[in-house]
């Protein structure tokens, strides 16, 4: 039987790694891209920040959010290919703003809005809307059999899900709404005439803002206004697609009881949305080199017996000089490595129940003694997916 | 130490650095120590989740805006972004008004979408705690802020300089010009960036501390290096490795094996020089001595794992690496 990550690899169109950062999600998306190109598959993987070594490794230039073809060193005996898109907000958003402003003028004003860039690059959620706009011009890629997606790191797993929809939902709030009536751009006469609570709430802006924030962002916003329609609709396409059948999701965490308790609200989030999760991948877990008698006798808290046992058998088999001390020594090494591993173990203890109770796959990969900086190198993480 | 390196000289400490780096258990050791000095400290932290608090009183309510003491002379709080907007409108208009406007839902959806407020608005009350003062002189005499993780696009210290530049007149200015001139000034703000001894943890603090270098805008005198690997053969253990190597198979069975010995011993020396090796590079990408606080291996939570961390935390910073002449003349 095929293992079930390659299942998931060979029956979907789309998987999302999501997580918070630091746990090693552009490595195990990369690696599964790497995997399904060898197995045949045409990928795509977007990534979003990849480690200097690691993006060398797979041809990307900063800056450049174009497709690179990995070349095929490694996997010359299959069809498959593997092209890496990286992500870069502002020119995502700059071709929405081609597609869907009416006109030029329109597109023009936006483009050269003071606030544009900053809007943007720091509104709640952007680069996470860029992200999806790309997942979605990159599904809509024939070229592609397979997109695997290294998602922004996110506090919520809703940033990312909810960002096309926030986006359209602010254009209809009220407050903008009514910074959307061109009589703001008459300036403050024209903010004095207005009455309502909404515009108290704008005059009380005014006051602790300044008005030319307020102009600046009341044009942009009107701007924006006309790419309303576009945007409502891709926001919905969106949505459908990431709640079709061709996507999964998977929670990316590390060992850590803060990355447990933010990936089970990821996966509390991601059920809230309605998406399909295919599992969780706990990452940099330590690997225990010995058996489980060795490990629950290291980790044992106090000294016991049966450790001070082998405490004077490895001294004697240490022998003379300083038999004793380097016994000790190694000993204690050893177990504070098993309490680490203890440790782990435990605090991915509850997020593993869950995952079985669910039937999600449950995937644990090892912390490596080396960085993963080549194909090679990356080639062989995604080996390990082997030992489910 | 000198006082004036001491890390308590100033009356603000930014803890910075990617999610993940151990960012809060830094700032929480660093306002826990400061407090057993007998400081009144404040740890201020910035997001929507409170886990500082967990690390004093495990369980215990939520501190939120208002905040709670933690533990003796260190009070914890969470800079929630509304609440500071409605007690800084409530300053200038009228607390009533003011709650009534943030409460209002399109005010609120306006102002989720406004790119820069919050990080200016968190400033801001960083800048008003700053300034509390009694007879006496300042009633907090350390600020300690576990600062957002930096990530993409603005960073929560650009914020004022880029409202102060993109806003042309008015209060908005003005605040910001404030909360810049705190920012950077050496003598009350310093900030603390948090790595891991990983690649990318690394390039993003040299990416931040050039930069920041660049602009002149904040004193970073020091960097933490979070969760390292020690040497396991430190302890005058260079020997051990082949020694375990030599012991004869024949011996009587002990319950641990040798060889599993020395594949934790392998595994543990290889962590330890891959973080010594991204340990160096930190340091001669970025000319500044650094701390490094070994890795806990039951984790960080409680009290006397703050307690623990503190001395590593507080020990005079090191250069690691190649010096220009330059660094090496600030280090005297």
């Amino acid at each position: 039987m095929a293992h079930a990550i390659d299942q998931l690899i060979a029956n979907h169109r789309i998987l999302i790694c999501a997580g918070t950062g630091g746990v090693g999600k552009t490595t195990c998306s990369a690696a599964l891209a790497r995997r399904a190109a060898r197995q045949g598959r045409r990928v795509a993987v977007l990534t979003i920040d990849p480690a200097r070594r690691l993006a060398d490794a797979l041809g990307v230039r900063p800056e450049d959010d174009d497709a690179h073809e990995v070349t095929a060193s490694g996997s010359p005996e299959n069809s498959g290919s593997l092209h890496v898109f990286t992500l870069d907000s502002r020119r995502t958003f700059d071709r929405l703003v081609d597609r869907f402003a009416p006109d030029p003028e329109t597109r023009e004003r936006i483009l050269a809005n003071p606030l544009y860039q900053q809007i943007v690059t720091s509104i709640a959620g952007s680069a996470e809307y860029a992200a999806m706009e790309r997942v979605y011009e990159i599904a809509e890629d024939d070229r592609y059999d397979l997109l695997v997606v290294d998602t922004p790191p996110a506090e919520h797993a809703l940033d990312f899900l909810e960002a096309p929809g926030r986006i359209a939902g602010f254009l209809e709030s009220p407050v903008v709404a009514l910074l959307l009536q061109p009589t703001l751009s008459v300036g403050r006469f024209g903010l004095r005439l207005f009455e309502g609570a909404a515009r108290r709430v704008l005059g009380l802006l005014e006051r602790v803002s300044g008005l030319d924030f307020l102009e600046d962002l009341s044009e942009l916003l009107i701007a924006i206004e006309s790419l309303t329609e576009g945007l409502r609709g891709r926001a919905e396409e969106l949505g459908e697609l990431l709640r079709s059948d061709a996507c999964r999701f998977l929670v990316v965490t590390g060992p850590s009881s803060d990355g447990v308790r933010r990936a089970d609200g990821f996966l509390d989030q991601l059920l809230a949305a309605r998406v399909s999760i295919a599992g969780v991948i706990a990452n940099r877990v330590r690997q225990w080199p010995g058996s489980d008698a060795e490990l629950s006798l290291l980790s044992e808290a106090g000294p016991s017996q049966a450790l001070s046992d082998s405490l004077a058998a490895l001294a004697q088999g240490l022998s003379e000089p300083d038999g004793d001390r380097l016994a000790r020594a190694a000993i204690e090494l050893a177990s504070g490595y098993a309490s680490q591993i203890m440790l782990d173990r435990e605090t991915l203890a509850p997020l593993q129940a869950r995952a079985q109770r669910c039937d999600w796959m449950f995937h644990v990969m090892p912390e490596l003694p080396n960085d993963v900086y080549d194909l090679s190198g990356l080639d062989a993480f995604g080996d390990l997916f082997d030992g489910a | 130490m000198d006082e004036r390196a001491s890390i308590f000289a100033g009356r603000l400490v930014i803890v910075t650095g990617k999610g993940g780096t151990g960012k809060t258990t830094v700032a929480a050791t660093l306002a826990h120590a400061a407090a057993l000095r007998g400081l009144r400290v404040v740890l201020a932290e910035v997001g929507r989740d409170e886990q500082a608090p967990a690390l004093f009183e495990p369980d215990a309510a939520p501190v939120g805006y208002a905040g709670r003491e933690v533990a003796p002379g260190l009070t914890a709080m969470r800079i929630d972004p509304f609440a500071a907007l409605a007690e800084y409108l409530g300053m200038q208009l009228s607390r009533l008004i003011a709650d009534r406007v943030v409460g209002n839902r399109g005010f609120r959806q306006l102002m989720t979408a406004t790119p820069g407020w919050r990080e200016l608005i968190t400033l801001g009350k960083v800048w008003h705690l700053e300034q509390q003062r009694d007879e006496a002189g300042p009633q907090i005499d350390l600020i300690v802020v576990d600062a957002p993780a930096t990530g993409h696009g603005l960073t929560f210290l650009d914020v004022p300089h880029l409202v102060a530049s993109a806003v042309r007149s008015g209060p908005l200015r003005r605040n910001a010009e404030q909360v810049e001139r705190l920012l950077a000034d050496p003598d009350r703000t310093r900030l603390l960036p948090v790595a891991l001894a990983e690649e990318l943890p690394v390039r993003e603090t040299q990416e931040l501390v050039e930069r920041l270098r660049a602009e002149r805008s904040i004193t970073i005198d020091r960097i933490v290096v979070n969760a390292v690997e020690p040497d396991p053969l430190a302890d005058d253990l260079a020997e051990l490795p082949e020694r375990l190597a030599a012991i004869a198979t024949a011996e009587p069975a002990p319950s641990i094996r040798p060889a599993t010995l020395r594949a934790c011993l392998a595994h543990r020396q290889a962590r330890h020089a891959l973080h010594r090796q991204h340990i160096a590079d930190l340091g001669r990408r970025t000319e500044l001595p650094l701390v490094v606080l070994p890795i806990r291996p039951g984790g960080v939570r409680g009290p006397d794992d703050l307690a623990a961390l503190a001395a590593p935390l507080l020990a005079e910073p090191r250069y690691v690496g190649e010096r220009s002449a330059n660094a090496a003349g600030t280090e005297a």
